[in-house]
């Protein structure tokens, strides 16, 4: 039964991962930008839900999302808009800015240490399947992702801007020049970014009852792990690389034998160095990427 | 040597000989400070090595490193065990194995083995990772330093865990920092003028072009990161010199943002860009810092705002990538206009 437990907590992991290098894999689609302050999207959403924890929990998410969709227009317009078409490095290095800026406005509004949010504190307990043991969070957190997932796959696929976004990934000029507006593509994008975020704040503050300004450094560094890995660009590698890592994390917590467990997260971050060197342009690389002379 | 070969030489040289001039002259004004402000002028003097360092690898290659800051814990860790005081030691770790327990070397010694351990550690792990270019470059050298700092974090007999390993003697004065990083700039400037420094650079310009010249990239990038990863290790080593006590947490996503942010404001394709940067943060860091500790001026007075010196940092290095993408010296060198054709 053990193993059984394991499969759940890996694809919950890794649901919530996936989460966070959804949001991430689609900026880069759109704009060759790893957005390094996807991770602070997921902060802000955390300090939204601690907020306004005490209203009715629809007006709260509600809020949430508002907030975390601004904040993602709002770093695409003062920012990212600038540096379009700049060369990888400095697009991650803007990122990379942004990010401790946001991060510092909010150690100066709310202070480094840790705030209490006790956001569904009924998520947390368990229930018995079969003498397995599940903490609700898990399951919600699984079923949440695919469900999302899901939904992201009809969007891309079956609506107009999801049809533009890909089209965008694809080839920006071109895309331009058959008629699909960069200024409506890109900030849409940032948006569904946004709203991600938001919802990897849910769970990732649901589990923990706390946040704090550093809480979207590790979903981003996954996220940001997942997408090159992945295959820069391919939204289905992301995903895949996303589950992935979660399956590893859990895969060597419970596999490694005392002692060794608890360099879990080296052996995870070694392997990821060794699937680069194996395969420099990710495993479900796009057609489209990589250098041409 | 007859006059105009001397000129000749002193035209050539002449970047690293201003540049190491500013830096005497920073050092020197600021001995009439207090000893923690001293200290602090020291401290930066590091981060300017360590961004020296740095920019021996990236700026020359052209491939994004967010991984430098493993080769500099593991000279500051290297450098540490062997300074800190044999008494100490045995009841700081006292399951350190009895060889290095009972070492204590002399500092500079010490601080050279430091950088050492970094390059060597370059030297194994590096080849395989200089196939790659980009981002996967960038990732996988961020994956480095991830490891690294999860292994030194864990391995709690030989670096005491995430608690701080204290007890390193103050052995760094601000003359002894500038020595280091006057060496380590006259060093940076020959290797990218060597014929593997130009190649190198060539390579970063155009990748396939230098290929087709037949340059091999793998080869000469990985040179260029084990003397980048000797001077910050050097700089690691330097660094628990100047504070006493380091810990995983001294060298993670803080510090390798504070010295990107040095690179890229100076401008990344050039040694004088790491070395002008590095000083304009410091110094605005600086300024920042006294209005983040909240000060009372007589006319004006500020509250604490823990946060703002970075917030600063950050809003002035956004504002650099965003309006001056090539940094403040556009990626050239410092030189008297026109004697330099």
């Amino acid at each position: 039964m053990n193993v059984a437990q394991d499969i759940i907590n890996a694809l919950s992991l890794g649901g919530l991962f996936a989460l966070a290098a959804l949001g991430i894999a689609l900026i880069f689609g759109v704009m060759r930008l790893i957005n390094f302050a996807h991770g602070e999207l997921i902060m802000a959403g955390g300090y939204s839900l601690w907020l306004f924890q005490a209203l009715p929990w629809p007006l709260m998410l509600a809020l949430t999302a508002v907030i975390v969709g601004a904040l993602a227009i709002l770093m695409e317009r003062a920012a990212f808009r600038l540096v379009r078409g700049a060369p990888a490095a400095t697009l991650l290095v803007t990122s990379f800015f942004v990010s401790s800026l946001f991060q510092n406005t909010a150690i100066i509004s709310f202070g480094s240490r840790s705030r209490q949010a006790a956001i569904f504190p009924e998520l947390l307990d368990n229930i018995g399947v079969g003498g397995m043991n599940i903490v609700i969070v898990d399951l919600v957190t699984l079923l949440t992702s695919l469900a999302i997932l899901t939904g992201m796959a009809l969007l891309l696929t079956r609506t107009l801007i999801g049809l533009q976004i890909r089209a965008a990934s694809e080839n920006f000029t071109t895309a331009r020049l058959l008629g699909v507006r960069g200024n409506r593509v890109i900030p849409v994008a940032f948006l569904i970014s946004g709203f991600l975020g938001g919802i990897a704040a849910i769970f990732l503050i649901a589990r923990t009852g706390s946040v704090h300004p550093q809480v979207g450094l590790f979903p981003a560094v996954i996220g940001f792990i997942a997408t090159v890995v992945g295959g820069m660009g391919s939204l289905v590698g992301a995903v895949a690389a996303a589950f992935l890592l979660g399956g590893l994390t859990v895969g060597l917590q419970s596999g490694l034998p005392l002692g060794v467990a608890e360099y879990r997260d080296a052996f995870v971050f070694g392997t990821v160095m060794l699937l680069l060197i194996w395969r420099p342009r990710g495993l479900l690389p796009t057609k489209l990427e990589g250098d041409r002379v | 040597m007859p006059p105009r070969r001397l000129a000749q030489e002193l035209r050539t040289w002449q970047t690293p000989v201003w540049l190491a001039l500013i830096l005497l002259v920073i050092v020197v004004l600021s001995g009439s400070g207090s000893s923690a402000f001293e200290a602090r002028v020291t401290t930066q003097m590091i981060l300017l090595i360590v961004v020296v360092g740095i920019y021996s690898f990236i700026g020359t290659s052209g491939v994004v490193s967010f991984g430098h800051i493993s080769f500099m814990a593991i000279g500051a860790y290297a450098g540490a065990l062997l300074t800190v005081p044999h008494t100490m030691k045995r009841f700081l770790l006292p399951d350190l194995p009895d060889l290095i327990q009972a070492t204590e070397i002399a500092p500079p010694l010490a601080t050279l083995i430091g950088g050492g351990a970094a390059a060597l550690f370059a030297a194994v792990v590096g080849f395989p990772l200089m196939r790659l270019s980009g981002l996967a470059a960038a990732i996988a050298m961020f994956a480095l330093l991830l490891v690294v700092n999860t292994v030194i974090g864990e391995t709690e007999s030989v670096t005491r865990g995430y608690k701080s390993l204290s007890g390193i003697p103050f052995f760094v004065t601000p003359f002894g920092a500038l020595a280091w990083a006057v060496a380590f700039i006259f060093a940076v400037f020959w290797f990218q003028n060597t014929r593997y420094g130009l190649r190198l650079r060539a390579s970063r310009e155009d990748e396939f072009g230098a290929r087709a010249a037949g340059v091999s990239i793998a080869a000469h990038r990985y040179l260029a990161l084990i003397l980048s990863a000797f001077i910050v290790g050097v700089g690691g080593a330097l660094y628990g010199g100047v504070l006493g006590s380091i810990s995983p947490k001294s060298f993670f996503i803080e510090i390798t943002f504070t010295t990107i942010v040095m690179l890229v404001l100076g401008g990344m394709h050039s040694l004088s860009g790491a070395v002008v940067g590095a000083i304009v943060i410091s110094a605005f860091a600086e300024v920042l810092r006294v209005v983040e500790r909240g000060a009372d001026l007589g006319f004006l007075a500020f509250d604490a705002l823990p946060g703002l010196q970075l917030l600063g940092t950050s809003a002035l290095g956004l504002i650099f990538v965003l309006f001056r993408p090539r940094g403040l010296t556009l990626g050239r060198e410092i030189v008297i206009p026109g004697s330099v054709r």
